[in-house]
């Protein structure tokens, strides 16, 4: 009798596991809600003075929500990371971490305001005023914020060396596509986090295969007297063994000028 | 002097005898090792996170601890009838709510300080070395704790643990937003905008304890603010132990 006592429990138990596994698995096909981010005035109003605690739990959920594929298409990142921003202005990194990835998902602006916030609030980390001046080097093309951030950022305590020689060359470099390869490569260099790190290392990649395609192209009109109209003539006509895949997933083409560009 | 003594060495030897102590402790000691686990979630603000988690599971569980065990301490006196053994000796009221605050006291400080021994490992350990701001901040924890035990003891002598408990709670939420109360009422013209000032003044404001925010970055509130602070502590807390020791001559015993 007894036997059978701890036999039934068994059994329940592993028909309790069952059972949420398939949920979960039924739960994962539906498809995710956008999270409703709470303003600021009602966290504060609620966390018994714990506002960095908040800001804190806020950021995580951020990394989560961005670290996962999201129906919205994270519409809402910029709301979390203004959030854990006001709920600890002396919160460095969502800054930083704000204006490094909110242009990739169209939000330049939110990334400018935010950094400006960033700068205003927090003087000592020089990846903010760094990654303001990517924004405004690559998504604003403007040249001149750009130049001035980078110099905030070479000018801040204990930004690294090479940031300095990245914030003073930026100026004098004509090509603008060397200067992008240029400002990230500092960031993959000098950055410590992981997804940084990757961010910075496809960005340089995007930026060599747009050459190694252009030099392709060169070698391509000098074989052929004219420059390829579509890009897997360069594979036919033996210039490249294939056509290098896009790490930022872009495609791209060669145009009449024979420069490389996004498709 | 000896009675108040004695009184604070039996309340001490009673509430750290209480299970729900240990209860509560165990998951404050558990959640403060598990501030590691937030921290590396959080691309590399490791120390941040685990001061942050670790300083607020600190001041939560302590309240916790006190409001669990303060609620009850004089209530179950009288409903025991013990209330009338003490009071048969030569005990004051005074002595024996002095007593009990101390005793109380000395249990959450010790419980507190624990915690604090297993944050400072746990900062030390990830490489934040030793977090010497932290201290500064869970002494004035211990100081906003020691309000929280006269307004423990006083709603015991007044109302069930229960309702206690409820009535705790309120006054510890309403104590961490009387600065947003108070600037609703500077920007309100209406009369219920003056009604808010001496809400603001008489009760328990509890934000100024809270130091923890400003001690992860490094900063710091001034010295005299800092001795204010304990000042207000000391202040009000003799003045809720007054008000309880009204509430207990009133009842009929």
């Amino acid at each position: 009798m007894k036997i059978l006592k701890y036999f039934l429990t068994a059994v329940l138990l592993a028909l309790t596991v069952t059972i949420q596994f398939l949920y979960d698995e039924e739960k994962a096909k539906r498809p995710k809600p956008s999270p409703y981010v709470l303003s600021a005035e009602v966290v504060r109003a609620a966390d018994l003075g714990l506002h960095n605690a908040a800001s804190d739990m806020i950021w995580l959920s951020a990394i989560q929500y961005f670290g996962d594929w999201q129906t919205d298409k994270f519409q809402k990142i910029d709301d979390y990371l203004f959030l854990a921003s006001d709920l600890d202005p002396k919160f460095s990194y969502p800054y930083a971490f704000g204006v490094l990835i909110l242009p990739s998902v169209n939000m330049a602006d939110q990334a400018i305001e935010l950094g400006e916030i960033g700068i205003e609030n927090v003087q000592d980390d020089w990846r903010i005023p760094y990654y303001m001046a990517t924004t405004y080097h690559i998504h604003k093309e403007d040249q001149a914020n750009a130049l001035k951030y980078f110099d905030l950022a070479a000018n801040t305590e204990g930004a690294p060396e090479n940031i300095k020689v990245v914030a003073s060359i930026y100026g004098s470099n004509a090509d603008m596509r060397a200067k992008s390869k240029t400002v990230w490569q500092g960031v993959f260099e000098n950055s410590e986090d992981e997804v940084v790190i990757e961010r910075a290392y496809n960005y340089v990649f995007h930026y060599e295969i747009l050459e190694l395609l252009e030099d392709a192209a060169q070698k391509y009109k000098e074989k052929i007297g004219g420059y390829p109209s579509e890009l897997e003539l360069l594979v036919s006509k033996n210039i490249l063994k294939e056509i290098p895949k896009d790490p930022l997933g872009f495609e791209f083409i060669i145009t009449e000028t024979g420069r490389a560009t996004i498709k | 002097m000896n009675n108040i003594t004695t009184i604070a060495k039996n309340t001490f030897k009673e509430t750290i005898r209480d299970r729900i102590l240990y209860a509560i402790l165990a998951f404050a000691i558990l959640f403060i090792a598990s501030t590691v686990v937030f921290g590396s979630l959080s691309l590399g603000e490791d120390i941040k996170v685990i001061k942050d988690f670790g300083l607020a599971g600190i001041y939560i569980f302590s309240i916790i601890i006190t409001i669990f065990l303060g609620v009850s301490l004089i209530y179950k006196e009288i409903e025991k009838n013990t209330l009338y053994l003490i009071l048969s000796k030569p005990i004051s009221k005074s002595q024996l709510i002095i007593g009990k605050y101390f005793g109380l006291l000395l249990s959450v400080t010790l419980t507190t300080l624990l915690m604090t021994a297993v944050y400072l490992i746990v900062v030390a350990t990830k490489g934040g070395g030793f977090d010497a701001g932290s201290l500064l901040a869970v002494l004035l924890n211990l100081f906003e704790i020691s309000i929280f035990i006269s307004i423990s003891i006083l709603f015991s002598t007044l109302f069930t643990p229960l309702l206690g408990t409820i009535f705790s709670i309120i006054i510890l939420y309403v104590g961490h937003s009387l600065d947003t109360l108070l600037r609703f009422a500077d920007k309100s013209e209406s009369i219920s905008g003056y009604l808010v000032y001496p809400v603001y003044y008489l009760l328990p404001n509890l934000e100024k304890f809270n130091i923890r925010n400003l001690v992860v970055h490094g900063d710091m509130v001034s010295t005299p603010e800092y001795l204010l602070t304990i000042l207000y502590a000391i202040i009000y807390s003799i003045i809720l132990l007054s008000i309880a020791k009204i509430s207990l001559e009133k009842e009929e015993l």
